[in-house]
């Protein structure tokens, strides 16, 4: 039986369900197209750079004096690709609005249907729809995105070729190991593991030869992480353990401003709390263990969890960023769908406070960013006045949270890249690596990011097209005595200012 | 030992596991002398200034009242007393440390098998008994950790059968848990009285009485604390009795949700310097999932018993803890200084978070309590290898404080840093008060809240907290003896008076140092009105 059929049986089997996913699915689109701006940090520069990727050979963007093309075969393909492909039909901004909703809505729809393959109840899934907004997704980190929620599906295809081995599964299976690893290499990694762990539960059960193939075919992917170029080595230190275990919880979700979303969040955990504890399954546990040792989810949570402890803040190959953050975001993501045995009886009442909260959590969140929308759009309207081809230094003083936004959320550490959507250019704080990599004789002076006040503005801001600053009270006067000479007003928006150069 | 012969008989596994970990979990009690817990040393001078109060040796009589009220860490405080008549202070405070180490868990056992759960599960308790509250030297909340197991344990054994010796042991128990601290106390009261609520039909004039009364008896004493108690810390909550809780306000610090969530494991178990313990707690939290998740094939539903909120007992305990943990304030700095208040019912938290499970276990799933029997004795293990390290860091101290004479004003000052490379407080903070144990005399940084000494002399000192302060020239007079930790080691204080020929070194050993005073005897402080600190 092929995905879609089990879905389709998944959802008229159980309308109840199918109606609890729809209302969790509707309500979770709220946030991503209800503002008018997403306040993500990386938001603009993930969509600056599928543009600049797309745009690079176009003249007047003026790119290609400032960037080469390096791509190759490394995370983050999938959603540029897509976004690239997107904006052929819609602008960027919606271009990445539609496949943020992809990744939203698949993650619970594909927990439900790996809920099922793994004899789990699939309301499960339910609990996993507040996590697609996970704090690394707050960051903007729309290729974590994509992976997280490929990932559920991936396994799917797993258990899928476990069951029926044929060359076709075999090659869908390898696709979807390269695929993982194009969207995001720690999810990847959790597949590979993963899908290594149900391959080796079905011994006794399936034929070696099997497992060999889905090993194989898991496997096939690797080569590509072996040959990926090696990320920088990272020298951040590991917080001590104490401290990791404390923020591991904050990581799980983003919020907004004030603790309500975290009562919600520990609301859910109550919930699930019930669910695990109330659980009850045959004596031999006969659903979870129908294709396999009914154990082996609880193998892959616990082993991406403990690599979550064990590993470094930054993975040099694979090239992975806050390797243990996503790792934990992976666990719990996959953790959700640890209970055992069905949801029935009158335990079937805890679906009520989970829909309840699942529609509650989405909603709020949107609720803050239209709340917050007023002011992450000004550096939007002031870029949108800037002359395509210019090159624009961007710098940001005040780097306060925003007061509707959850505080770790800095919506403006990547404002910097609204000019470069906008206008093209150079960007000081854009792209490097894939897809775009600027070339060394090209690179125009900037500040460090955090500390703008301390460098000689003038002098740096002179060989720039615009200057576009925020905050610090009277932020032209950072440019110095002769910034009337040097610079044209141009506009104002709260406490952005918007400068053109001279030249 | 009929019990242990008998338990033996029922489950040899869960004995010999209880009684290995009872040994393992008591032994960093007592292979060492010194204990690095943080408020304990001042814990131990107030006890021994109420025992040697009248012991000419000591002199306390001439610098400290002695108030006795009927206030939390009586208990404590009460228990150490009495057998300090028969064993040294130090030991006496080992003792009842050991008295709680044991009570815990067995307290757990006693709940889980009340209210149903596996046996088993009571093995999560040991490790907690080394939870950061001891760390900090809280003892007497300690102590009432464990009474208020065992309160617990009592109230549903009488609300299920009523009798007037299990009303009067409610009461007795209940009462006494505000003798141990007063937010075990309140715990207690809340817990108890959402379990006499949970029983059958709870509503019924005749059950509420019946079930209630003792647990509402067992608030006379904190109400007539509140009233009459004329304590100074007490006495000024009248004049404060509405104290505001409001956002911003000062006088009670709260947490953000989040943060207090982040406090968890810092406040579980977090003793020792390295990350051993973390991991033993990881190795303890995966356990319990895995117990948890293959609960699901040992619990059979039994439809001739119907559904009775009495069995959540342990999940109502567990509610009152995790919701004191994230409404109640972090620290109140008035009506009187009270630091780290909902960090303290973590543990307790967790030991009712242990029992969560339901259903029995039983086959091979005993075999999943491996781990966690031997994380539990690895981190008893750890921290017995600590305590004797630690021991070892302040060899050379008992030899020095030998030297120093009766009757003689002994300033003991520890310099920064302040912890030991093995535990995660400030080990030395309060070091003076052993001082003060065995020498007698004054002590500039005892706890001075009123209960149960009161300043009636001063000898002029530096704050506790900032010793680099001190004033050889302004201060100096007021001492015979200077005994000096880690002096040399960030800045050193007495050298420079030494080459003056103002302080002689008397002795040195290991990273103490002890000075005498050049010249008269110190000057002997008048009476004075020492305020205490609020």
């Amino acid at each position: 039986m092929s995905v879609r059929d089990r879905l389709v049986r998944l959802l008229s089997r159980d309308p109840l369900f199918a109606l609890a996913l729809t209302l969790i699915a509707a309500a979770s689109l709220v946030p991503i197209w209800s503002p008018a701006v997403l306040p993500m940090a990386g938001w603009p520069e993930e969509l600056a750079r599928a543009a600049d990727w797309q745009r690079l050979s176009t003249p007047s963007f003026h790119l290609a004096q400032f960037y080469r093309a390096t791509v190759a075969a490394v995370p983050g393909w999938v959603h540029l690709g897509l976004l690239r492909l997107l904006s052929r039909v819609v602008p960027y901004d919606a271009a990445g609005r539609l496949v943020l909703s992809a990744a939203v809505l698949g993650l619970p729809l594909g927990l439900s249907v790996l809920a099922r393959r793994l004899g789990r109840s699939p309301w499960l899934a339910l609990f996993a729809a507040p996590l697609a907004w996970n704090a690394l997704v707050g960051r903007g980190d729309l290729g974590f995105a994509v992976g997280v929620a490929l990932l559920p599906w991936a396994l799917v295809a797993v258990e899928q070729f476990l069951d029926r081995p044929t060359p076709l599964g075999a090659l869908v299976l390898g696709g979807a190991g390269v695929m993982m690893w194009l969207a995001d290499a720690s999810a990847w990694s959790c597949f590979a593991g993963g899908g290594a762990v149900f391959a080796l539960a079905r011994i006794g059960r399936a034929r070696p030869a099997t497992i060999a193939a889905a090993l194989l075919a898991i496997g096939a992917s690797t080569l590509l992480a072996v040959r990926a170029v090696p990320g920088p080595a990272g020298d951040a230190a590991s917080p001590p353990l104490v401290v990791f275990l404390g923020e591991a919880a904050h990581v799980v979700s983003m919020g907004w401003a004030g603790d309500r979303a975290w009562w919600l969040l520990l609301a859910l955990l109550v919930v699930w709390g019930a669910v695990l504890l109330g659980s009850r399954v045959d004596h031999h546990d006969t659903e979870a263990a129908r294709d396999g040792w009914p154990f082996r989810l609880e193998v892959v949570v616990l082993s991406a969890f403990g690599l979550a402890l064990v590993l470094p803040p930054a993975l040099h190959r694979p090239a992975i960023e806050d390797a243990p953050l996503r790792f934990v975001v992976l666990a719990v993501t996959l953790g959700t769908l640890l209970p055992h045995g069905p949801l029935a009886g009158h335990r079937r009442f805890l679906a009520v406070p989970l829909v309840a909260i699942a529609v509650m959590f989405p909603l709020e969140l949107g609720s803050a960013f239209r709340a917050a929308e007023p002011r992450l759009v000004r550096p939007l309207r002031l870029a949108a006045r800037i002359e395509r081809g210019a090159s624009t230094l961007t710098l940001v003083l005040d780097r306060d949270p925003d007061p509707a936004l959850d505080p770790r959320m800095r919506p403006f550490d990547g404002a910097h890249a609204w000019p470069q959507l906008y206008a093209g250019g150079f960007d000081a704080y854009g792209p490097t690596g894939f897809p775009l990599t600027p070339r060394p004789d090209a690179i125009l002076p900037a500040p460090p990011r955090d500390q703008a006040r301390l460098v000689d503005l003038a002098t740096v801001a002179a060989r720039w097209d615009y200057v576009l600053i925020e905050g610090g009270g009277n932020p032209g006067a950072l440019l110095g005595p002769d910034a009337a000479r040097q610079f044209a007003f141009v506009a104002a928006d709260g406490p952005w200012q918007l400068y053109r150069s001279r030249r | 030992m009929n019990a242990l012969r008998r338990a033996w008989h029922a489950d040899r596994w869960l004995t010999l596991a209880f009684v290995v970990l009872a040994i393992a979990t008591c032994t960093p009690i007592w292979i060492g002398r010194y204990l690095p817990l943080l408020d304990l040393p001042n814990h131990l001078a107030n006890i021994a200034v109420w025992h040697s109060y009248d012991d000419p040796r000591f002199d306390f009589a001439h610098y400290y009242t002695l108030y006795k009220g009927f206030l939390p860490y009586w208990a404590h405080y009460e228990f150490c007393h009495l057998l300090a008549y028969v064993v040294s202070v130090e030991n006496a405070n080992k003792i009842f440390l050991t008295v709680y180490a044991l009570a815990l868990p067995l307290g757990t056992l006693a709940f889980a098998r009340r209210f149903e759960r596996s046996p088993y599960l009571a093995l999560f308790a040991f490790p907690i008994v080394w939870n950061f509250n001891l760390a900090d030297g809280f003892v007497s909340y300690c102590g009432g950790m464990a009474a208020m197991v065992w309160g617990l344990w009592v109230v549903d054994k009488h609300c299920e059968k009523p009798t007037l010796r299990t009303a009067l042991a409610v009461l007795a128990i209940g009462s006494a848990q505000y003798f141990f601290h007063i937010l075990s106390y309140m715990f207690f009261l809340v817990a108890a009285g959402l379990l006499v609520f949970a029983q059958r039909r709870p509503f019924r004039i005749r059950h509420l009485v019946e079930r209630g009364v003792p647990v509402v008896a067992s608030c006379a004493v904190g109400v007539w604390a509140w009233l009459y108690e004329r304590s100074p810390g007490y006495a000024s909550i009248h004049k404060f009795p509405q104290t505001p809780r409001l956002p911003g306000d000062r006088n009670l610090i709260f947490g953000t949700v989040p943060d207090n969530i982040a406090g968890v494991p810092q406040r579980l178990m977090n003793l020792l310097a390295s990350s051993r313990d973390e991991w033993v707690l990881v190795v303890l939290a995966a356990a319990w999932l895995v117990i948890a998740l293959t609960a699901a094939r040992d619990r059979e539903p039994d439809p001739r018993r119907p559904f009775s909120a009495r069995a959540l007992g342990p999940e109502l305990c567990f509610l009152v803890a995790a919701l004191g943990l994230l409404l109640l304030p972090v620290s109140m700095h008035k009506p009187f200084y009270w630091y780290m208040i909902n960090g303290r019912l973590i543990p307790v938290a967790a030991i009712f978070f242990a029992l969560l499970v339901r259903g029995p276990v039983r086959g091979w799933r005993r075999a999943l309590f491996v781990p966690v029997v031997a994380a539990s004795l690895f981190y008893a293990v750890d921290l017995s290898r600590m305590v004797v390290v630690f021991n070892r860091h302040v060899d050379g101290f008992d030899a020095l404080v030998d030297e120093i004479p009766l009757h003689k004003a002994t300033l003991t000052l520890s310099l920064p840093p302040l912890g030991d490379p093995e535990v995660n407080v400030h080990a030395f903070n309060q070091w003076g008060s052993y001082v003060q144990i065995r020498r007698g005399g004054f002590n500039f940084y005892n706890f001075n809240y009123g209960f149960p000494l009161r300043y009636i002399r001063w000898r002029r000192s530096p704050p506790w907290n900032h010793v680099e302060m001190f004033n050889f020239e302004f201060m100096g007079q007021d001492w015979d003896y200077f005994l000096t930790h880690n002096e040399g080691i960030e800045f050193s204080i007495f050298q420079k008076w030494a080459n003056a020929g103002q302080v002689r070194l008397v002795d040195a050993r290991g990273s103490w140092k002890l000075w005498q005073r050049v010249g008269p005897p110190a000057i002997d402080p008048p009476i004075t009105d020492v305020p205490v600190n609020q």
